[in-house]
């Protein structure tokens, strides 16, 4: 399981989540795939899961929010 | 759990129910729309994620499905802006109660959440109350319309807040009114037949046309008065009823041609170019929209220069003539749309115009007055019941201060006849003089001996061809029915007579 974290202290400048692009899609699976050919590990099932935070005053999480299976490989 | 909102597709002029399905699902941020939609609907997109952020509301941030069902019709226009919008506010909880459930919902968004004028509303209107639905949510400019229709609630408003708090319970609306039945007769006319100078001959072939619906050709030098006739024609037509108007509205409705009105009062007159192609005249286009016949429905369809039209486009009123409509195939399916017109027409005698006048000389050779008529193919002359001749005014017609005879009085006359012409016909589905077929013709224009006598002669020596014979059995019918009269006279079938087409003329 691959857990990618996005995080904002405002939404001034968008949502974390509007900050997945193709692109960084791409790069994630790619970034995957690498692990995945070191540690002799494919074939195996895996998932990409991503969680967002928006922080809020003096360090404390305003939001959290877990997205699971956002990004599909193969 | 996906919302579901009630709305209409359109197609030509048939509303076709469509619902509006809403999901709200986890995923990356998406907003895609299925159900076959056209560019239009997949512009909703932007315009609906706009409007819901400038009204004040939240946009969910998540992966958001729009279903428009069913999923093998065609979806066009802009007035999914509005369905979509609120389904999706329903869909996130935006909008609480469920008084949104047995409405339906027709609107075009700004991007400032204003709600805008859709084409259509009216035969949308008319359908879905035939299936038994009687709310309507649409915007404010398109409510007077909507409201034409009797024994349905239409609300009527500016902008997606509104609707909101409408549909939230939080403000109560008070349903459009329908307008009163006054406002539907039209305003007095600017024309009237007693302007015209001289042409008496003129305008009684029109009052006969007029009377029983016969479609006319006329041919007379340039500046005879055929157009200032011709526009005179809607004059002494008689009123349309409401279902009439009904008719032209929905047509002028789907075409974006209401004015704030949002009805079409008094018969339309149309005028068109002898440039109009044939999609012009008739309907067409990838997603047809009626063409001038079809917005001259119940009125009348000038064409002015009539040699000048194209032949396939000429050729293509032989349908509508026939039948009163015009049906449009394309590869996706059949749109039907009413056209029945008064069909007018004028010409000149030859190219340069002059060949009847007593004045002025002819210019052209024999070949171009052939080449000329030509143009006109039999069929096509055979269209018209009468063939008028419209000479240029003496000098004594032209400087004359008498006063003519008023379209008012014209109009009486008309009216009359009309009257007995529906007793006439009324089991038998037709509306006028000029439809009778051959069979019926016997039925209704039966003659005296002395009439038939006439008649026999009058084939002979004229040459009549048994149309030309049901022709004039069919105006003499209309002639005596402006009199007032239930048998055809002698004079009845010598007026019929004068108004043959003769093309020994040129």
């Amino acid at each position: 399981m691959f857990v990618e974290v996005k995080s904002r202290s405002s939404l001034n400048f968008g949502h974390p989540v509007e900050a997945i692009t193709e692109f960084k899609k791409e790069k994630l699976l790619k970034t995957a795939y690498l692990y995945l050919t070191q540690k002799d590990l494919i074939g195996k099932p895996f998932r990409f899961d991503l969680v967002t935070i928006v922080w809020g005053k003096e360090g404390k999480i305003r939001e959290i929010s877990h997205l699971k299976n956002f990004l599909e490989g193969n | 759990m996906p919302s579901r909102i009630l709305s209409y597709a359109l197609d030509g002029l048939n509303a076709i129910p469509a619902q509006v399905e809403v999901d709200i699902s986890s995923g990356l941020p998406s907003f895609s729309i299925v159900g076959l939609p056209d560019t239009a609907v997949q512009e909703s997109k932007e315009r609906v994620r706009s409007a819901i952020k400038n009204s004040g509301f939240s946009f969910p941030l998540s992966r958001i499905t729009v279903n428009l069902a069913p999923g093998d019709v065609r979806k066009e226009g802009p007035h999914y802006d509005l369905p979509i919008a609120v389904g999706l506010l329903v869909a996130s909880g935006q909008i609480k109660s469920e008084l949104y459930k047995d409405k339906v919902f027709l609107g075009e968004l700004s991007l400032s959440g204003e709600l805008k004028a859709v084409k259509g509303v009216l035969p949308i209107v008319r359908r879905a109350k035939k299936s038994g639905l009687s709310e309507f949510v649409v915007p404010k400019e398109s409510a007077v319309e909507a409201a034409l229709i009797e024994g349905v609630k239409v609300y009527g408003l500016e902008n997606l807040a509104q609707i909101v708090s409408f549909l939230n319970g939080d403000m109560v609306v008070c349903p459009e009114p329908s307008p009163p039945v006054s406002s539907f007769s039209s305003a007095p006319k600017a024309l009237d037949f007693g302007e015209i100078k001289g042409q008496e001959m003129a305008k009684r072939a029109l009052e006969v046309a007029v009377a029983g619906g016969h479609h006319i050709l006329m041919i007379g030098s340039p500046g005879a008065g055929k157009t200032m006739l011709a526009r005179r024609i809607v004059t002494i037509m008689p009123e349309m009823t409401f279902d009439e108007m009904l008719e032209v509205t929905e047509i002028y409705s789907i075409s974006g041609l209401l004015n704030e009105t949002k009805l079409v009062p008094s018969r339309p007159f149309r005028s068109p170019h002898h440039s109009i192609s044939y999609a012009g005249l008739v309907g067409g286009g990838s997603n047809p929209t009626p063409g001038e016949v079809s917005l001259a429905h119940n009125g009348v369809l000038f064409l002015d220069e009539f040699p000048e039209f194209k032949r396939d486009a000429l050729e293509a009123l032989r349908q509508p003539l026939e039948e009163g409509s015009v049906c449009i195939t394309r590869v996706h399916g059949t749109v039907n749309f009413p056209a029945n017109f008064m069909l007018v027409a004028a010409m000149n005698p030859c190219p340069c115009g002059y060949k009847l006048d007593p004045a002025k000389m002819c210019r052209c050779s024999p070949g171009e007055i052939r080449r000329y008529w030509n143009k006109i193919s039999g069929p096509i002359w055979d269209r018209f019941d009468i063939h008028l001749l419209v000479p240029p005014l003496s000098v004594e017609e032209l400087t004359s201060t008498e006063i003519k005879e008023q379209s008012a009085t014209m109009r009486e006359r008309v009216e009359r006849s009309r009257k007995i012409q529906m007793e006439r016909f009324q089991a038998f589905g037709l509306r006028t003089n000029s439809q009778l077929s051959t069979r019926l013709l016997k039925k209704f224009c039966s003659l005296g001996t002395a009439e038939k006598q006439f008649m026999r002669q009058a084939a002979e020596k004229l040459n009549l061809t048994a149309r030309s014979y049901d022709r004039t059995l069919k105006l003499s019918r209309t002639i005596a029915d402006l009199e007032g009269g239930e048998n055809i006279k002698l004079s009845h079938l010598a007026e019929a007579l004068q108004y043959r087409g003769n093309e020994e003329w040129v």
